[in-house]
């Protein structure tokens, strides 16, 4: 099966200690390596302000889990659906990461191949052919 | 009046070219966490500039509103200021 790589944001409330924070944190962990997600990477962004208020809080601790599966394990919804009856995450994201980046790799390689030729025209004799790569619409 | 209006046709400045700031920065792909960026394509009151003011390629435009989009779920921008 293919590999999928999903990218979980999350905020968890601001109120708990440091310790119960990881707590939480751990907690989740464990939710994703159980159904079968691997390479989980953890960012913890830290405290910041919430844009607008949710519930009663307005800041929130902003937390990135990274972590790859191979397909149909079901791990988004079982995380999404222990994340919404938990009552210390205010909010969560998942953004399906291998999908997302496939046509901005693309385009970074075109960017990359057109680099390329432009310092290979400017080594020989100069050619015309200067357009922006997707630049002008 | 006649007069007026086309004297007004003259421009005073000349329009600058507007040009995709992520092109011209090879910015590949536009994250949703870093609302630093976003916030520069969001009016006052939180609504997204379109690509006529703001100059963006269809491409990064359309993922720049995805990104604002998931950045307003996040909390990290605001779905409106009042």
């Amino acid at each position: 099966m293919e590999i999928r790589e999903y990218e979980t944001t999350f905020i968890i409330a601001p109120n708990l200690s440091e310790e119960e924070t990881e707590q939480v944190i751990e907690k989740f962990k464990e939710i994703v390596e159980k159904n079968g997600g691997k390479d989980l990477e953890t960012e913890i962004m830290g405290k910041r302000k919430l844009a607008y208020e949710i519930g009663k809080f307005d800041e929130g601790v902003y937390v990135i889990f990274r972590y790859k599966t191979e397909g149909g394990t079901g791990i988004v919804a079982e995380l999404e659906r222990r994340m919404r009856n938990d009552e210390y995450i205010l909010r969560f994201l998942t953004v399906r990461m291998d999908l997302e980046l496939k046509k901005p790799k693309k385009l970074e390689e075109k960017w990359a191949k057109k680099k390329q030729k432009i310092e290979a025209t400017k080594a020989g004799p100069e050619e015309g052919e200067e357009k922006k790569e997707g630049g002008e619409e | 009046m006649r007069e007026q209006k086309t004297s007004t046709v003259q421009r005073r400045f000349p329009i600058k070219k507007r040009y995709c700031r992520f092109c011209a920065e090879k910015i590949a792909y536009i994250d949703y966490k870093n609302p630093e960026i976003l916030s520069r394509y969001i009016t006052e009151t939180g609504k997204i500039l379109p690509r006529r003011i703001t100059g963006t390629c269809t491409y990064h435009q359309k993922m720049l509103t995805r990104a604002i989009k998931r950045a307003r779920i996040l909390a990290l921008l605001p779905f409106v200021v009042k």
